[in-house]
């Protein structure tokens, strides 16, 4: 009824003054019939009607649903409220702001990293290629689960779309970008023709690939520019259009720039500039052919054809890519085993409306995880609001009275204490804004699974009105439950000036209780989450990794993106090398294929003779190709045998170091030194490699995993690599990073240095997961602990106070303080006990979840268990001892004349 | 909560209740309504024409009466009101109410007695 009078209110009131004018005329009429002068008439009738326009407005807000005027004056009132208590609203406003910021901030990360979608037309229409099982050849990928394809297979495909509008490809490579004189490394795609045309984006300026751009092999020497290098690097100026930029030695002409907030269809990755892939033999430093069916290593992405699934497109493409297979069978030879494997392959569409390589499944729960937290703290932090509002109900509980009294009803009532709390949580909210927009720099580097740097901080739509129902939801949630109680006062008690009553109402008391009890229970879970991040990051930091840490620093050098060849390469390394060695400050130095624990990892399989592998798998080995000098450099020790030398030249009989794992699974107990072993599997493999030296066992990429069989090779006769260095030295490493700039800038002035660091902090990034976990659930878990005491200690003082009387009775009838402390003790013990079953129940819930993110600490450790429940005791008892000191002090002579 | 209907002033319910009567005898438009109640009641209950319509118009939402364009004896576009069965039955209704009220005022207040001196 009164929402149809809200929609027709203007229509009602024009009819309304309608009305009025008629009773006025007639008024007038009949005034004037009686003998009244006609102005006179007109004055009369007027002042016999009243105010018309308030008559209106009357009318007016009859019809609507709320009142502005009301609301008006509710804001008013609540803003006085605030104004006239500013302890509470200055740690309402703040413990709301922090909660808000954190969610905000938070929400954005998790917004970008999961939730929002590629910025290219119909997303939700892409798919993603995988061809997971059996491979064969050469791969280079950069995520699990078989997303390479050859470049063969690539256009087999292609010709044959099926289900698919079209099929592109696409794979990274780094690029050393060269303009004016000025060199930097970035990342290029090497993207298929079609790679924009099948997304769907436009050109911010100039244009982009067509099919054409990728015909012949090394014939297209274009280049796209991302929107943000193109920003970073050329301050969005239109005139690089048609102008050459140097990618990796190759002059080419930029034609066009890709739209704002584009940066491929890879999310974990930004690239600087697109490529066409027909450029690739000049582009990548490692030969990966365009024409050969065992090299692998493009990414392929297609679109559906409209009203398309994925589940019909997956049957309906499988004919296509099961010619491929065959060609493949075709060309290159297998074992039987493998051919069998090989053949049985399917391959696989993944949704691509969120582009490729988000976060994996350890991260996506961490996100979450991080996501849960915040939430409960802000959860927490509302809890403490509503009890703090709870009391203040109570203290103004004879002005709702007499409100009452006056015939305020009670949704009115509500009404103003919702405004007045919803007020509170959006001030809140808006500094938690800010505060999000400054801390989410800081936030995005520390959680695990956002895409890095390609992760936006700036706060956008999304974001805000995000924060904005936040803020609402806050305020309604801590301000409806006191609002509710406080709005149900019985006259006969406030006559009676029962002034405590508001709050001692079985339904606040219980309110309250549960409140802390629930805190207890969340606060206990995220100590057992903290404490389970800690031990896992605890026992990481802890591990031997078996080389030097402390010391060593290390970089590398890509002279080849610099059109090097391999012989003026190898010159280069051994006079940076010379140089470098003969700097004082310096122990050692050596350089090698593979860095030591950075997460990379070059393995391939060996026969070994004697040795009889259960499967494909078991005959793999990692391998790396070392300097002279390497394990004495990263301070390995050999425990048998010798080291290279500058005699394991490239024409030298081969030669190997394999380390204690290699013995022990490919040689069990005999002797390894003069061993001749093979590369690649198969019985015509030549053993052309004698083992001349045994490593002790050291960490390989990473630092969690147990060290895996390696061999290392002499650089001289190994295929030839990306090159990092190691220095071993007592300087400290901003030193040493001058000196190897200034080294390598004497040797080519072109020739940046990459990625210059400690030892320490390569494996500091190698832990950025669980330090991340641990730093975040530590400060989430004090938090809310501390949170929590806060809530406790308000429960318990307030219970106190309310308990003075009886208290005092116990007291004068000769209670010691022993006994007081009891009572008080009891009420916390209830509550520890039922919240902290809660919160055990809920940690095990955790533990369960969080299995694989932990290192050697089962989801129960009972240590962890044991110190998240001391650090909820310590707080109780922090919580317990300012109320239990009061209570012990009651003067039992005051107290019985209270009130 | 209070029930919607019931909510108000005593004095408010009357003027209800006296629209009501006056619309028994045939539509009306609100001149007409205000001086009936005055001449109805001997010009005692004095009504303010302005609060006359905030009445007529809780009175039409609630369906009691209802309203439509017409013309006045002199010619002139006036909105009427007339009264609906359900206004009839309430009006019969409060009619009851209002009578009990009476006599029980009336007793309470007991006789009229002379004043003493």
């Amino acid at each position: 009824m009164s929402w149809r009078r809200f929609f027709e209110r203007r229509r009602r009131d024009e009819e309304f003054a309608r009305e009025l004018e008629a009773h006025l005329a007639l008024e007038i009429d009949e005034l004037i019939a009686r003998g009244v002068p006609r102005d006179e008439a007109r004055a009369r009738a007027a002042r016999k009607l009243g105010n018309r326009t308030s008559l209106r407005e009357l009318a007016y807000e009859h019809n609507s649903v709320l009142s502005l005027e009301a609301f008006l004056r509710d804001l008013r009132y609540g803003l006085r409220q605030l104004r006239r208590n500013p302890l509470f609203t200055t740690v309402a406003v703040l413990s709301l702001a922090l909660g808000i910021g954190a969610n905000a901030a938070m929400f954005s990360v998790l917004d970008q990293a999961l939730f929002r979608m590629l910025p290219v037309e119909r997303p939700q229409e892409l798919v993603l290629l995988f061809q997971p099982g059996q491979m064969q050849g050469w791969t280079e990928t950069d995520e699990p689960g078989g997303p390479s394809f050859s470049p063969p297979t690539f256009r087999g495909l292609q010709a044959n779309p099926g289900p698919f509008t079209g099929i592109a490809g696409a794979r990274s490579v780094p690029a050393s970008l060269a303009y004016d004189g000025q060199a930097s490394f970035g990342t290029a795609r090497r993207v298929s023709g079609n790679y924009f045309d099948l997304l769907g984006v436009r050109p911010a300026a100039g244009r982009l690939f067509t099919t054409r751009d990728d015909e012949t092999p090394g014939a297209h020497p274009v280049v796209v520019l991302s929107h943000a290098y193109w920003m970073r690097r050329f301050g969005g100026e239109g005139s690089i259009v048609n102008r050459p930029l140097v990618v990796n030695g190759v002059a080419m002409t930029v034609v066009g720039v890709g739209p704002r907030g584009f940066t491929g269809e890879r999310r974990n990755e930004s690239a600087d500039v697109f490529v066409p892939l027909s450029m690739n033999a000049a582009m990548a430093p490692e030969v990966r052919r365009l024409d050969d069916r065992r090299h692998h290593w493009i990414a392929l992405f297609a679109r559906l054809k409209p009203g398309m699934t994925r589940e019909r497109a997956q049957v309906e493409i499988e004919p296509s890519y099961r010619a491929e297979i065959e060609n493949d069978l075709a060309a290159v030879r297998l074992r039987p085993d493998t051919k069998e494997r090989y053949a049985a392959k399917r391959l696989v569409l993944q949704s691509g409306a969120h582009g490729r390589g988000g976060p994996n499944a350890d991260e996506r729960t961490q996100l979450l995880l991080v996501m849960g937290m915040t939430v409960l703290v802000l959860l927490i932090a509302c809890a403490n609001l509503a009890s703090l509002q709870l009391g203040r109900a109570a203290a103004r509980w004879r002005e709702t009275t007499v409100r009452v009294a006056l015939g305020a009803s009670r949704a009115v009532l509500v009404r103003q204490l919702l405004v007045e709390s919803c007020l509170v949580g959006l001030i809140g909210g808006a500094l938690g804004l800010m505060l999000a927009r400054w801390t989410l720099p800081a936030l995005a580097a520390r959680i695990p699974g956002a895409p890095g740097d390609t992760l936006s901080v700036v706060l956008d739509t999304r974001v805000l009105s995000f924060g904005f129902l936040l803020s609402l939801t806050t305020g309604i949630l801590f301000g409806l439950f006191p609002a509710l109680q406080a709005s149900r006062p019985g006259l006969a008690d406030a006559l009676k000036d029962q002034s405590d009553r508001a709050s001692a109402t079985p339904g606040a008391t219980w309110f309250r209780l549960s409140i802390v009890t629930g805190q207890i229970a969340l606060s206990l879970l995220l100590l057992v989450g903290a404490g389970l991040f800690t031990r896992t990051f605890l026992n990481l930091i802890h591990i031997d990794l078996g080389q030097r840490v402390a010391g060593l620093v290390t970089f590398s050098v890509q002279p080849k993106l610099n059109r090097y060849d391999d012989t003026r390469a190898a010159e280069l390394y051994r006079q940076l090398r010379e140089r470098l060695s003969a700097h004082p400050a310096v122990r050692n130095v050596s350089d090698a294929m593979n860095p030591a624990i950075a997460g990379n990892a070059a393995s391939c399989n060996v026969t070994v003779p004697g040795f009889v592998p259960a499967d494909e798998a078991d005959a793999d080995s990692r391998r790396n190709a070392v300097a002279p000098g390497y394990f004495r450099t990263l301070g390995i020790p050999l425990i048998a045998g010798r080291d290279f030398t500058a005699d394991d030249a490239a024409g030298a009989p081969k030669v190997a170091i394999v380390n204690e794992t290699f013995v022990r699974h490919f040689l069990g107990t005999r002797d390894a030194l003069g061993t001749r072993f093979g590369l690649g599997a198969g019985s015509k493999v030549p053993l052309d490699i004698e083992i001349v030296g045994v490593a002790k066992d050291a960490h390989y990429d990473s630092v969690d995993e147990p060290p895996p069989p390696v061999f290392h090779l002499p650089l001289a006769q190994a295929e030839m690599g990306g090159r990092h260095f190691y220095i071993h030295t007592d300087a400290p490493p901003e030193t040493m990073a001058a000196l190897v700039r200034s080294e390598v800038a004497a040797l080519d002035r072109d020739l940046p240095v990459r990625g210059f660091k400690s030892m320490r902090t390569q494996i500091d990034e190698r832990l950025f997961q669980p330090r991340a976990m641990t730093t975040l659930t530590m400060t989430f878990a004090g938090l809310a602990t501390l949170l929590a005491g806060l809530g406790l200690y308000g429960v318990l003082a307030y219970n106190v106070a309310r308990r003075t009387r009886e208290i005092g009775i116990r007291i004068a009838l000769g209670a010691g303080a022993r006994e007081v402390r009891r009572l008080l003790g009891r009420e916390v013990a209830w509550l520890l006990t039922i919240g902290g079953v809660l919160g055990l129940a809920g940690g095990a819930a955790l533990g369960r979840v969080v299995q694989t993110m932990l290192y050697e600490v089962r989801p129960w450790d009972p240590a962890v268990y044991a110190s998240a429940l001391s650090v909820l005791a310590m707080m109780a008892v922090a919580a317990v001892l300012l109320p239990a000191r009061r209570a012990t002090r009651i003067n039992p002579v005051i107290a019985l004349r209270h009130d | 909560m209070v029930d919607k209907s019931r909510r108000g002033d005593m004095l408010q319910g009357t003027l209800d209740v006296l629209v009501l009567k006056t619309l028994i005898s045939g539509p009306a438009h609100g001149h007409t309504i205000a001086h009936v109640i005055e001449r109805g009641s001997e010009d005692v209950l004095q009504v303010e024409h302005g609060s006359l319509y905030p009445a007529l118009h809780r009175l039409e939402d609630r369906g009691l009466i209802a309203s439509f364009w017409g013309t006045s004896e002199n010619n002139r576009k006036a909105k009427y009101y007339r009264i609906t069965p359900t206004g009839r039955k309430h009006l019969v209704k409060e009619r009851g109410r209002w009578e009990a009220l009476v006599q029980a005022v009336a007793r309470v207040l007991g006789p009229p007695k002379e004043e003493c001196e």
